[in-house]
């Protein structure tokens, strides 16, 4: 492609790119969709210049493919605060974070780990209406503690909030000391407490 | 007719078939190249079954942070690089320095993403690059190669990444996390069409290859043993098991101790070239002695990353209390910024510090080692 056909097209897609961002900003749109667009306008800058820092052997190429998506993403997160709390992770209809593993690995008993984590969230919160937790009517701890208790018999010890959940719920079911003591100690095993020194 | 490989080694050898060619010497690949990577497996599963997840951090303790410090001592500690890329050097880290600062502090989850994904394809390309090492020895492929090498690389480790339930989990967290919801079906349809990725990259790797055998350019046996071996590794951890316990742990060893191997024969084969005489604190890790060198400036590396970003009073001694974190940031009432505690500041520090010293560590992985390069061949020789 000849130079200046390149300027040309860099010049229109970057224009483009302005004033998406403009008039995003003028009529208050998501931040990141302004970010985005003056990242495409800033692509497009780069693209016509080609300064020798953004080539492969300026090398800074690869935190400039790095950092563009990231900007993006880190203006969705920081300033439209669009991340998904756990809430809507877990309890969206059927198409939810929890129920979509199950669905995909129905016998890694691995992933049972996240239905009790589901239905711990519905059980915080008896009226929810959420889908899922519709689903799933009135849940008990114990039904908790089978769902924890089948992901740990698989082995599993990198997941500190399997363990730590196990040993709360057994507490809050009322059972055996002895049994709650195991429970605490595998946790602490494998996650020792963090922050000693405090 | 078909041209030699860009790599120019093995001038001279005959182009026939299967010629193999190795990184050190046929012993030495044998044990770091060839079966480490199943050894590691090995351990890991041994760490899974009779040691506590801690296991894991200590494998990153004594393996990952020693094998950044190679990273220091090639790039900061020889001569010839430090002239080379001082801009690069000087400024890469202050600026990968202030974006995790920065990722900490407003978008962690970004940041986090970034980190991952980032050692992701440091992964791969460590992997492409000493495939592209074993050609460079044994002479063998065309200038396409390369190509071949870092799309089945890409497509293998991707398709890795997209269908293994280990990761599985991961990707499909994240895409709820930021409100992409996706379902069964549409998960299943994107590892169909990654199996199905994987399987025309194979075969038209396989016809590369074919091709390279008919035209005589040679195919090194020990690069595609080097990659089975790898992939072994990866994919049957990654299918194994649920937890990240053993991936980690074989996937670290790996890593960690190939790349430290490769960067002792690197400074090696340097010194040899430049006799003994100047070439920086790299070449004095060299030689006579110098493996002991280098493994005791590893460990002490890792010891004293440790204890900086593993325990706050260290942290306050080694300062002699010039630095004190409570201060560092006031307080800004008008973006809701409080004051951070000491503690606070400290966390903030310690994850990016880790963060920061990984990131650098890709970074200047992703100039130093390339091996078309021809002052990095002069190092592989």
């Amino acid at each position: 492609m000849s130079g200046s056909r390149r300027g040309v097209i860099c010049g229109v897609v970057g224009s483009l790119g302005l004033a998406v961002a403009v008039w995003g900003w003028s009529e208050n749109r998501a931040a990141s969709e302004c970010v985005a667009a003056l990242v495409v306008a800033f692509g497009a800058g780069v693209w016509w210049r080609r300064p020798m820092w953004a080539t492969g052997k300026g090398g800074y190429r690869i935190v400039l493919v790095l950092a563009v998506p990231a900007v993006v993403l880190a203006a969705r997160e920081s300033i439209d605060g669009e991340l998904a709390d756990a809430s809507e992770m877990y309890l969206r209809g059927r198409m939810n974070y929890a129920d979509v593993m199950i669905g995909l690995y129905p016998d890694r008993d691995g992933y049972r780990f996240l239905k009790a984590q589901q239905m711990g969230l519905c059980r915080q919160q008896p009226d929810s209406s959420a889908g899922a937790c519709r689903d799933l009517g009135p849940v008990t701890l114990e039904e908790i503690r089978d769902e924890l208790e089948r992901a740990i018999a698989t082995g599993v010890t990198s997941n500190e909030d399997l363990l730590r959940i196990h040993a709360e719920v057994l507490d809050e079911a009322g059972a055996e000391p002895a049994v709650v003591d195991r429970a605490r100690l595998l946790l602490r095993r494998h996650h020792p407490p963090r922050g000693a020194a405090d | 007719m078909s041209s030699r490989a860009e790599t120019g080694a093995g001038e001279g050898a005959a182009g026939v078939g299967w010629r193999p060619g190795w990184i050190l010497a046929p012993g030495h690949d044998l044990v770091w190249f060839l079966v480490l990577p199943a050894a590691a497996v090995l351990v890991a599963m041994g760490c899974h079954h009779w040691l506590p997840y801690v296991a894991l951090a200590s494998v990153n303790l004594w393996v990952t942070i020693p094998h950044h410090c190679s990273t220091w001592v090639r790039t900061y500690g020889l001569a010839e690089d430090w002239q080379r890329w001082r801009s690069r050097l000087l400024l890469g880290p202050v600026l990968i320095g202030g974006i995790a600062i920065l990722g900490h502090n407003w978008a962690p989850t970004t940041l986090l993403l970034l980190v991952t994904m980032w050692d992701h394809q440091h992964s791969i390309m460590q992997q492409h690059g000493f495939a592209r090492i074993y050609d460079f020895k044994a002479g063998t492929g065309t200038p396409r190669t390369g190509r071949f090498d870092l799309a089945l690389n890409w497509v293998l480790y991707g398709n890795m990444f997209l269908t293994a339930p280990l990761f599985v989990q991961y990707w499909v967290r994240e895409l709820f996390t930021w409100r992409v919801p996706i379902g069964v079906e549409s998960v299943q349809a994107i590892q169909g069409f990654s199996w199905a990725a994987t399987a025309v990259v194979l075969a038209a790797y396989a016809v590369h290859l074919a091709g390279c055998l008919r035209r005589g350019d040679g195919v090194n046996p020990v690069k595609l043993l080097f990659l089975l071996a790898s992939y072994g590794l990866w994919y049957g951890t990654a299918w194994h098991t649920d937890s990240i316990l053993v991936f980690g742990i074989a996937h670290r060893l790996m890593h960690g101790l190939q790349y430290m191997v490769i960067v002792r024969i690197y400074l090696a084969r340097k010194a040899r070239d430049r006799g003994e005489s100047g070439g920086g604190l790299g070449l004095s890790l060299a030689g006579r002695g110098g493996l002991w060198r280098f493994v005791g400036i590893s460990l002490l590396y890792a010891l004293v990353f440790q204890l900086v970003v593993g325990q706050p009073q260290p942290l306050e001694s080694f300062g002699f209390g010039v630095f004190e974190f409570n201060s560092v940031y006031d307080a800004i009432p008008e973006l809701g910024v409080g004051r951070f505690s000491e503690r606070q500041m400290y966390e903030l520090f310690a994850m990016a510090m880790v963060d920061a010293v990984a990131m650098v560590h890709y970074y200047f992985d992703s100039f130093i080692w390339k091996v078309s390069d021809r002052t990095v061949q002069e190092g592989l020789r």
